[in-house]
């Protein structure tokens, strides 16, 4: 590992280094695309409140995640890189080699990005019982969105063993399983409840499957945790 | 075109794309079936004037979507786009190196949130203190976009310019020009421009090269109607 100085960052020569911070959402995409293609890297745990003053030098930014590649190049952004990874390592079989069963994926992907995600922070943010009401409604019609995303994909692959591919981790659970995680915190501070009611069916199924994996475990947090962690949210 | 009695319109056995004109998202669609030479339908959907039936193509009730010949419907400008350069690798609209493709997915994040976003927000800033200071952040951005490209342009896929990869005009482009074409808007109400300087060469070179392509005039919207579509964002 080099040493670090005013103009130098640490990295591991010949290798990949990806500077992280565990218990972040989106650095766990990173984490977990990696973990999947077995591919061997070096960590650098970042502390968000107190960042190394090279930091800069790697993402001018200052966000986890970064992946540093072997070249030299610096990579940024979780969805960019756990993308870079299904791309570098295609018999991981991160993606489906399939244009439609691509862009399915991804668009499963988006349910999380632009629903179900900014309605999470939203209700810890909320100050009025009312908008964190609505918040919360705007997280479950975005898990139904996804449960009948599921439900469609999983006539399509004729497999019924959980997972969006059917038995295989593919980045539609890299990219969306640490905002399930997250979830908890909304269930501790603000009461969430997802019903076991036949529109959210197949999304529990899923929830169960990718569970038990251990692309799942390795980074998941306990629902103490994450309540904790996101506690500086609440309003 | 199928008869207007069934549920809603499209082209059997082909691809239809619902679009509109003046929309930058939209644009984005047309132009990667344009760009890879594929034929399509195209249905405009009037924004102010949604047809009863659109709901049955796209629940959210915005454009663009795609019908595939399998009856697939896809939305999100940039998964249509993507799921076009996947169907038709002959077009060579996206690399297929993982790292060439990780750096445009950050060019085309870097301009969406660059220039894209600070161009509504120059649009709909009310006073003109508000105004002049997003007009900053958006020369601040066009200054970012512009080292970029010439970042790119030293790299082996960008070989000089003046397009991302080179003289071709490809999937970086798809991505962008539209919203490059909105600078006429500004110009129309904000009397906003690219300064002709050293920190936006970069930027001028691609432009300039971008609309002489007909890549960019074959889809470009009438000035006229895309100024006068803009009108409803000001303040």
């Amino acid at each position: 590992m080099s040493s670090s100085s005013t103009t130098e960052y640490p990295y591991e020569e010949g290798s990949y280094t990806l500077y992280v911070t565990k218990h972040c959402p989106f650095a766990q995409r990173a984490l977990r695309a990696f973990y999947a293609a077995k591919v061997p890297y070096k960590l650098v745990e970042i502390d968000l409140d107190n960042k190394p003053t090279w930091y800069h030098l790697v993402n001018p930014q200052l966000k986890v995640p970064a992946l540093r590649l072997p070249s030299g190049e610096i990579l940024i952004e979780s969805l960019v890189i756990s993308e870079y990874v299904a791309d570098q390592f295609p018999e991981a079989h991160l993606l489906p080699t399939d244009a439609l069963e691509r862009a399915q994926l991804r668009l499963f992907v988006e349910i999380f990005s632009s629903k179900i995600v900014p309605n999470l922070y939203g209700a810890l943010r909320a100050a009025s019982a009312e908008e964190q009401e609505t918040k919360k409604e705007g997280i479950l019609a975005g898990i139904r969105d996804a449960s009948r995303q599921l439900e469609n994909q999983w006539k399509r692959v004729n497999n019924n063993e959980g997972l969006w591919l059917g038995d295989r981790v593919s980045l539609a659970e890299i990219n969306t399983v640490s905002f399930v995680n997250q979830l908890a915190a909304v269930e501790i501070h603000r009461g969430l409840v997802v019903p076991q009611s036949q529109e959210y069916a197949a999304f529990n199924k899923w929830v169960e499957a990718y569970s038990a994996r251990p692309e799942y475990t390795e980074y998941s947090l306990a629902d103490e945790v994450i309540a904790e962690k996101l506690r500086k949210f609440l309003a | 075109m199928s008869d207007i009695s069934q549920a809603y319109p499209y082209e059997e056995n082909g691809y239809t794309l619902y679009s509109c004109a003046t929309c930058p998202y939209a644009q984005r669609a047309l132009r990667a079936f344009c760009i890879a030479q594929v034929p399509h339908k195209v249905v405009e959907i009037d924004l102010l004037n949604k047809p009863s039936w659109y709901h049955l193509v796209n629940p959210q009730l915005k454009v663009p979507t795609l019908r595939t010949p399998s009856g697939d419907l896809l939305i999100e400008s940039l998964v249509i786009a993507e799921y076009v350069a996947d169907q038709f690798p002959k077009a060579r609209l996206l690399s297929l190196d993982a790292l060439e493709r990780a750096q445009l997915r950050l060019f085309i994040e870097l301009f969406s949130t660059r220039i894209s976003s600070v161009f509504y927000r120059v649009l709909r800033a009310a006073d003109v203190d508000d105004q002049e200071m997003e007009k900053k952040k958006l020369l601040e951005g066009v200054r970012e976009v512009s080292r970029e490209l010439e970042n790119q342009w030293e790299r082996e896929s960008g070989k000089g310019g003046p397009f991302w990869y080179g003289d071709r005009f490809a999937y970086a482009e798809v991505a962008t020009v539209s919203f490059a074409g909105l600078f006429r808007v500004l110009d129309h109400y904000r009397g906003f421009q690219v300064p002709d300087t050293q920190e936006y060469k970069g930027f001028n070179k691609w432009f300039g090269a971008v609309v002489n392509h007909p890549g960019f005039t074959d889809v470009k919207p009438d000035d006229a109607a895309l100024i006068a579509s803009y009108k409803r964002f000001l303040p």
